[in-house]
């Protein structure tokens, strides 16, 4: 099958420098086959495609920066791949780092990692019998790979220690809310009432910052890989806890606040047999409060971006809009009325 | 009316790029029903905004009285003055009361965001404002 014959130019473009970046690694031999655009993300381009070398051929992603981050609190693709990689090499299941994208291969920030095969769309995760099995293990799974991560070195992600959020992350999050200038009452409360209650911090370790259904590829057997590193930093571990239970991340199954797969205490008491580490159940509430707003201040800065006319799009605008909805949820349970 | 952004001219005009940009690529009767759609979109837009920009509502009367600010005051520069003493610390003795009060303001957005997810208690209350009435 021919490419050319199917690709917009602009990403002919991206195919063509991609080939030549792989023959200045690996080859004149080296050739690229099976493209595929995928949908995911928005602020990434994303390459599936067969990386043809002699008689091998294996299955490789291409991550691709797309929007400037002029506005954004995302890591740079160099930094993410910095991440992945000690992930990787302690074993934390994430894609195969392959190599960062350089200045000569001319298709600005992003990088190279293996394809891993699998589902990530949270709904179909929680609701289809293929998945049953990899529901019941979810949890154990997820707060095993979060022992994991949280106990790497963090002189091994130094990339990370002059990240906003690695210092004070409250401070960090009101200093971006400024930049997005849209004043909302309910967020300055919840600012408030997070410093004023904030838990004693107990350890400093690295983190995911994405932590939750639809980060994770999943397969029938179970969790497959962790995706999604533009958010990682040092903190509290309790973040990635209280991200992951954050009721927007349920999906629907409010009832089920790990994610839609099942009770907090599974998730907690897996990443303590894990890690020999003790989790502080009253201080993990106060993440997801902290959750709650950061995920509101999400949509803030979707909505900058569209307002401001950087990246105008219906998706965004509509991001504006349920901006109150994520603010309803965060009342409610700092009112004590939703779990 | 304080609700998020986009306002409601934002809302009409990214609908309308959406459309521009779809009518470039269709023809037909699919083109002209997307021209009147812009066309209904447009006069919707202008309907709204004649009547909501004119209106005292409850919520901005609410986030008034919450603020201090005198009757009269724009419901824009309203929210900055309450974001900017929240942040001062002028509520802190009353967080409560405070957060009661945000929970009507962000019912009345809510309303008109996605009344759907209201939970039972914040159904059926013109503006989140139960007993209030304005005029």
């Amino acid at each position: 099958m021919n490419a050319a014959a199917t690709f917009d130019s602009d990403t002919q473009a991206v195919i063509d420098g991609l080939r030549a970046s792989l023959r200045r690694r690996f080859g004149a031999a080296t050739d690229v086959a099976d493209v595929t655009v995928a949908t995911l993300g928005g602020s990434n381009r994303t390459l599936l495609f067969d990386l043809l070398h002699g008689s091998s051929r294996r299955r490789l992603v291409l991550r691709q920066e797309t929007v400037p981050p002029d506005y954004t609190p995302f890591l740079p693709p160099s930094k993410q791949y910095a991440v992945l990689s000690a992930a990787y090499l302690h074993g934390v299941p994430v894609p195969e780092p392959i190599f960062p994208l350089a200045p000569e291969d001319a298709l600005g920030e992003g990088y190279v990692v293996s394809a891993i095969a699998g589902e990530t769309l949270p709904k179909r995760l929680l609701t289809d019998p293929r998945y049953a099995t990899a529901r019941a293990r979810y949890l154990t799974q997820a707060g095993t790979i979060l022992a994991r991560l949280h106990a790497i070195d963090l002189h091994e992600v130094d990339v990370l220690a002059d990240v906003p959020e690695s210092g004070d992350v409250i401070a960090a999050w009101i200093a971006h809310y400024d930049r997005w200038e849209e004043p909302h009452p309910v967020l300055e409360y919840a600012f408030r009432w997070l410093t004023q209650t904030r838990p004693p911090a107990s350890r400093r370790v690295l983190l995911h910052g994405d932590f939750r259904n639809g980060n994770m590829i999943v397969g029938e057997e179970g969790i497959r890989a962790l995706l999604d590193w533009e958010c990682a930093h040092f903190g509290d571990p309790l973040e990635d806890f209280g991200w992951f239970c954050t009721r927007s991340w349920r999906f629907g199954l409010v009832d089920r606040p790990a994610g839609g797969f099942g009770q907090r205490e599974s998730l907690y008491r897996a990443y303590e047999v894990a890690s020999g580490q003790f989790v502080d159940r009253d201080a993990a509430r106060w993440w997801e409060i902290f959750g709650l707003t950061r995920w509101a201040l999400y949509n803030l800065m979707q909505i900058y971006g569209h307002v401001s006319g950087r990246r105008r799009s219906p998706a965004f605008a509509a991001c504006g809009r349920n901006t109150s909805l994520i603010e309803y949820d965060l009342l409610m349970t700092m009112a004590g009325k939703v779990d | 009316m304080p609700h998020d952004n986009p306002d409601v001219p934002g809302l009409i005009a990214t609908a309308r790029e959406f459309l521009d940009d779809l009518i470039s690529r269709l023809d037909g009767q699919d083109r002209y029903h997307a021209l009147c759609t812009v066309y209904l979109l447009e006069i919707a837009g202008r309907e709204l905004d004649a009547e909501w920009t004119r209106r005292d509502t409850p919520d901005d009367q609410r986030l008034r009285a919450l603020a201090g600010a005198a009757s009269g005051t724009p419901p824009d520069r309203v929210l900055t003055a309450l974001c900017r003493d929240i942040r001062a610390g002028l509520y802190d003795a009353r967080m409560d009361e405070l957060r009661e009060s945000l929970t009507a303001h962000v019912v009345a957005k809510v309303q008109i965001a996605k009344p759907a997810v209201l939970a039972e208690e914040h159904r059926d209350v013109p503006n989140g404002s139960a007993g209030e009435s304005h005029g």
